[in-house]
């Protein structure tokens, strides 16, 4: 099983988007897929119109009063679960903490389920915490989306100095500019100025287009709504990249 | 995880698409209901219905040119793989490599998949929606589409999405209160393997004895059975469905032929000779392609044991042994589709009206008490007086001797208590293992040097591979050495009186109601 988590310090940056339509292309193909809200925005099982609850919140997740297992719901699109947010969240920080090796915790929560699917993706949320710690300890991948913006790419190389400083196991880093504005000088500079990072950043750009702030009308990934639109195909792009590095 | 599914059948003829139950689910659902699919459906099974008995349905779902099989587990796990390019019977071995080919294989070993069953069905997708739109559960609407399919009732399917077992079982409670809805209890398998003829009880049927019976009628009712058993197996063994046909008509035969020898005088003495003949014959015709078979299905085994050479060494052996197989098995089929063998079974079914003549004063439960006490006496006779030096023929020659006495209590098994029966088999079966082993082993080297003459003569022995034979040989009288050793012991723990005293005590009182064999 292998675990991608989508995540940035900065909030707004398409996260959830990313999670939502990556975990979909995912499923589409046959692996078998769960993701997992981590956001008590909740705003990924808002898309996948599954209510944000688990039975006795985080608390009971982490210490196993509620296992994983039971706490999943299938989504409308065959292979794809989701492990719903919960408003507690906003306490997982805390509930960790009462944890023996809480950084490891999410991991060990996981591992309940390693038989059940093929690729977990972690929709995370904003901020710098015990919570990003374990999910960083947890995930394979950490895929990042990126604003084109100067303080976006500073903010990016905190977080890659901070990863390197891992002990132990370390996810692989992969950035991807989002919510892409073409028509501004700014976005196209700043996109065309990370050459030299490419190692880091993929070459798939996701474009801000109304079609993906369309999600949330519709409730569904994009790549589902219109699998054929400029939206739907930037995703399949980033799949593809994303593949390679799993 | 998802809990059970629910299934509904209608009662209402006028209303095969549930409209009345899916009605009844709004408010707090919602349905959307996907546009109707033609689905043809595949039922399969061993001959002998291993996966039934194992608690498995495998099915082949046949729509819009998408053929893909399905394993459905006891355990509620499901399991797919792609049906195409697949020429039925198969062997498990030939199935998709994954979790499905495994499991299958584990169940019907060498047994091929047959197709039991087949239904066509107008089908339709409907799902339930919570008051957010989610989809929670899922229905599956079944219309019966066949000729044959007049009487068979439209089902509704309940699954649960994950998660949402709450709403499938309130959904299900919806459904079964409308009236006409009924909880299923046929599955769409079972009707399509009634419209076939067929059914899971095929294999079930066995020779009834009863104690009332006279020796005679008991004994023509035992060698009918044989005959059945026969008959029922000779279409896939014609057609090389898989090996176990051909094995299960050789013990018929087998055992008829022991069962006229040890009870035949109790019948008319011309057609139970005439028949012994006959049935000789038939073992003689059969036996080259079943030798074969043993071989070919050892193989792999033996290649897995080689110390010294690599399995592939053994690679133009099987191929030998296939080329002889496919001539021994035309030459048997040949003599299986002659007049003569239709003579036999005519002539096999003629001896229940023989046995109708014979006087009834010798019943059936003396004849097994007597026929199981002589036999023990041999076994027991021949047994003592081997020793360290006796001539391997010795012990062939007590080997078919438990053979008989083994015969006489499966035959007799029916009246017999099934906990002392048991225990009966379990002291002669040791015995019968060594001995088997001793024989076995000699037979397969012996037949393993033929072969090797066979392939050098013909060119297609590599040397590797008549030294990996070697190897293979040798292995063989290392067993049959060990069981030469091993012989004294067992028949040792054969004699012991408790043991002896099994065969004293396996007839009930008689007052046992009809049993089967």
């Amino acid at each position: 099983m292998k675990v991608v988590a989508s995540y940035n310090i900065k909030g707004g940056v398409g996260k959830t988007t990313a999670a939502v339509n990556l975990a979909h292309l995912c499923a589409r193909d046959g692996h078998r897929t769960l993701l997992w809200d981590l956001d008590p925005q909740g705003a990924a099982s808002f898309l996948f119109r599954i209510r944000p609850r688990v039975k006795g919140g985080g608390k009971a997740l982490v210490r196993r009063r509620t296992t994983v297992g039971d706490a999943i719901k299938g989504t409308d699109f065959d292979g794809l679960d989701l492990l719903p947010a919960d408003f507690s969240y906003r306490n997982m920080d805390l509930h960790l903490d009462g944890e023996k090796r809480p950084t490891r915790r999410l991991r060990q929560l996981l591992g309940e389920v390693a038989g059940e699917y093929d690729i977990v993706f972690l929709d995370c949320p904003p901020g710098i915490s015990l919570a990003s710690e374990s999910v960083m300890h947890a995930a394979d991948v950490l895929l990042v989306p990126l604003l084109p913006a100067t303080l976006s790419l500073r903010t990016f190389d905190q977080l890659a100095e901070f990863v390197a400083e891992i002990d132990g196991r370390r996810p692989t880093v992969l950035a991807f500019f989002s919510m892409v504005d073409r028509r501004k000088r700014l976005h196209r500079e700043v996109v065309a100025d990370t050459d030299g990072r490419r190692a880091r950043v993929a070459e798939a750009v996701i474009p801000a287009l109304s079609a993906v702030e369309q999600m949330a009308e519709l409730r569904m990934p994009v790549t589902a709504s219109a699998p054929r639109a400029r939206g739907a195909k930037s995703y399949e792009a980033l799949w593809a990249e994303l593949q390679a590095v799993l | 995880m998802t809990g059970p599914s629910y299934e509904f059948a209608s009662g209402d003829p006028g209303d095969p698409d549930f409209a009345v139950a899916l009605a009844a689910l709004d408010p707090p659902f919602s349905t959307v209901a996907e546009p109707a699919r033609l689905v043809r459906r595949t039922w399969f099974d061993t001959f002998d219905w291993r996966l039934h008995a194992a608690g498995f349905v495998l099915e082949q779902d046949d729509r819009a040119g998408d053929h893909q099989l399905v394993l459905h587990g006891p355990d509620g796990a499901s399991d797919a793989a792609p049906a195409d390019g697949l020429t039925w019977p198969v062997l498990a071995t030939a199935l998709p490599p994954g979790q499905l080919r495994d499991r299958v294989e584990a169940v019907t070993d060498v047994r091929a998949l047959l197709a039991t069953g087949r239904m066509r069905s107008l089908q339709r997708d409907i799902r339930v929606l919570n008051r957010d739109g989610k989809t929670v559960v899922r229905l599956i609407v079944d219309v019966a589409r066949d000729a044959t399919a007049s009487g068979v009732p439209a089902l509704l399917t309940v699954t649960a999405v994950r998660g949402y077992q709450a709403e499938a079982d309130r959904v299900a409670a919806a459904v079964g209160s409308v009236p006409g809805v009924v909880p299923n209890e046929t599955s769409r398998q079972e009707h399509a393997l009634s419209a076939s003829g067929r059914s899971y009880r095929d294999r079930a049927r066995g020779v009834v004895i009863t104690h009332d019976m006279s020796a005679a009628e008991a004994v023509a009712r035992v060698l009918t059975g044989f005959r059945e058993t026969l008959t029922v197996n000779l279409p896939g063994l014609l057609a090389d469905v898989d090996s176990e046909f051909l094995h299960d008509v050789r013990v018929a035969v087998r055992r008829a032929r022991s069962t006229l020898k040890l009870t035949g005088d109790v019948l008319p003495a011309e057609p139970v000779t005439r028949l012994g003949t006959d049935l000789k014959w038939l073992g003689d015709l059969t036996s080259p392609t079943r030798d074969l078979d043993v071989y070919l299905l050892g193989v792999p085994a033996m290649a897995r044991g080689l110390r010294s050479f690599d399995p592939a060494d053994l690679d133009p052996f099987r191929a030998h042994l296939q080329r002889r197989r496919t001539t021994a098995q035309r030459t048997m089929v040949r003599g299986l589709r002659s007049a003569r063998f239709g003579q036999v079974l005519e002539q096999w079914r003629a001896l229940d009206t023989d046995a109708a003549r014979m006087p009834a004063e010798l019943s059936v439960v003396t004849l097994a008490q007597e026929r199981v006490a002589s036999a023990r006496r041999r076994v027991v006779r021949l047994g003592s007086r081997i020793g360290p030096g006796s001539p391997a023929e010795d012990l062939h020659t007590l080997r078919k001797r438990c053979k008989e006495l083994r015969y006489l209590l499966e035959i007799f098994s029916p009246l017999h208590d099934r906990l002392a029966h048991k225990r009966a088999v379990d002291v002669l079966k040791s015995l019968q293992d060594c001995l088997g082993e001793f024989q076995d082993s000699e037979v397969q080297a012996t037949a393993l040097r033929e072969f090797a003459v066979e392939m050098t003569t013909a060119g297609t022995a590599p040397p590797v591979t008549l030294l990996a034979m070697g190897e293979l040989a040798a292995a063989l009288s290392a067993d049959q050495e060990r069981a030469r050793r091993e012989f004294a012991g067992t028949f040792a723990t054969f004699l012991r009186p408790r043991n002896q005293r099994r065969f004293d005590a396996l007839l009930v009182d008689g007052t046992r109601s009809e049993a089967r064999a």
